[in-house]
């Protein structure tokens, strides 16, 4: 699924972004933007 | 949609604290506000009031329940069956819960009845404490009847009472929307400091001669203080601080219901017509008005980027970077040294290691790197310590969920255009 794509991606680039230089800054969708596959929050 | 989810902070209700975070835009993101806004109007326009209109960043604390009020009108027959007058009672309705603390954007804002057309920074900050208003009240009790030659005069009284559930049913809050606007597609810092260790008094003021701020200086005797930079500007007065100012300091404020009873008057006698009828009934004057210095309740609450979950809703489209929230920390924005624990000279973020080394501690919550982000890791004391040999140890209940795709965004921010490019 797209989101899954997405965290494994970042997970092979997590020691790119861990650098100060690049990889700060983050998009957050909005609720016409959903990704398939969306946890839900637990208590 | 997206965000990240701190179910519980652990840290202990604050009075003061400092923000400091990044973020950017889009216009489909205020487009989409708008429309949505469209349907969801506030209060003054018969819309409910969370988030009307409002773009979040980030919430904060836990739920506050507001004591709601139905107003009921009461019509006074005459013997011909006509309305011979009105008055208001004021009936208590369902308990719903207030606006969460948050720091965000608002699309249209209301001011005054009109619309401010343009997005505006908002800042806004929910404490748990209800103010006391002692306030003079005309009551009508019965409607005694002049026949001939006609007409009809209402028995009144004026009292002096608690009004508080009237005036402060939701427990007070402190909101800033300035006047400037914010422009869309470029990265923006917001710095926020607060303390609201101070209680707010009002007195009353008789008559009505002296000017606003000469009102304001008169009955307002005691305020709190708010400090905050955007783009490395700091920003004060009445402009800046929006309709919850007070003039005594830059940097002033106090609750916006406050500063109704500031500006209201105890009449030296109540108004009535020359045959010494009543010309207005259910007439609230506000008085004496005091609010105790309490915390904002972030004890145990959740922490939201953009929104914690109660709120999701409300998320629309944004970018964001480099998020720290001190508790019980509060500085001067004026003071460029403080600022450049943030931002430095050339616009840029400072690495989170240098604004320690600037203000003595770790910050209690930092996202720090799309990567973090990402995974909802918090690298401040609440999400990760040490243990004896020195070693990072994560703090689990410390850690936001990350619900839905949160990507990587290019470039890093900067104030400055061709440093983005």
């Amino acid at each position: 699924m797209a989101e899954d794509e997405g965290l494994e991606l970042d997970v092979l680039t997590n020691i790119v972004n861990v650098q100060w230089e690049g990889g700060l800054a983050v998009e957050f969708g909005d609720k016409d933007q959903d990704a398939p596959g969306g946890e839900t929050p637990t208590a | 949609m997206s965000y990240l989810h701190l179910p519980s902070l652990s840290i202990d209700d604050i009075q003061t604290g400092t923000i400091s975070i990044w973020f950017r835009f889009s216009n489909d993101t205020v487009q989409n506000a708008r429309e949505h806004n469209a349907n969801y109007r506030p209060p003054d326009f018969g819309g409910p009031s969370i988030f009307a209109a409002t773009i979040p960043l980030v919430t904060f604390g836990r739920k506050v329940m507001a004591n709601n009020y139905d107003t009921v009108p009461h019509y006074w027959s005459l013997p011909t069956g006509e309305i011979g007058a009105t008055t208001i009672d004021w009936v208590p309705a369902p308990d719903s819960p207030a606006e969460p603390s948050h720091l965000g954007l608002v699309v249209d804002p209301v001011r005054g009845g009109l619309i401010d057309e343009g997005v505006f920074p908002r800042l806004y900050f929910q404490t748990a404490t209800r103010a006391q208003v002692q306030g003079l009240v005309t009551q009508a009790t019965s409607v005694t009847f002049e026949i001939p030659p006609g007409g009809h005069a209402l028995q009144r009284y004026d009292v002096v009472k608690d009004i508080s559930f009237v005036r402060t049913g939701t427990p007070e809050a402190f909101e800033i929307i300035p006047h400037f606007k914010v422009d869309v597609d470029k990265w923006h810092h917001l710095l926020v400091s607060f303390d609201f260790s101070g209680s707010v008094n009002v007195t009353p003021h008789i008559g009505t001669s002296a000017s606003e701020e000469q009102l304001l200086f008169a009955t307002v005797k005691s305020f709190c203080k708010v400090w905050y930079a955007f783009d490395d500007e700091n920003k004060a007065g009445k402009d800046n601080i929006g309709d919850s100012w007070v003039p005594h300091d830059p940097n002033g404020i106090v609750p916006v219901t406050a500063k109704q009873a500031a500006y209201d008057y105890f009449p030296s006698s109540p108004p009535v017509d020359s045959a010494g009828r009543p010309t207005v009934t259910g007439e609230l004057y506000d008085g004496n008005y005091s609010w105790t210095a309490s915390p904002v309740p972030m004890s145990g609450g959740p922490v939201g980027l953009p929104a914690s979950v109660d709120y999701v809703d409300t998320i629309y489209h944004c970018e964001q970077a480099e998020f720290q929230f001190f508790a019980g920390l509060a500085i001067d924005t004026e003071d460029q040294q403080k600022r450049r624990a943030f931002v430095d000279a050339k616009g840029k973020p400072i690495k989170p290691e240098d604004t320690e080394k600037a203000l003595g501690r770790r910050p209690d919550i930092l996202l720090h790197g799309s990567s973090n982000w990402k995974q909802g890791k918090n690298t401040g004391t609440t999400g990760l310590t040490k243990n004896d040999k020195g070693e990072e140890v994560v703090i689990q209940a410390g850690q936001f969920q990350h619900i839905g795709l949160i990507k990587t965004y290019t470039p890093d921010p900067a104030l400055s255009e061709t440093e983005t490019a």
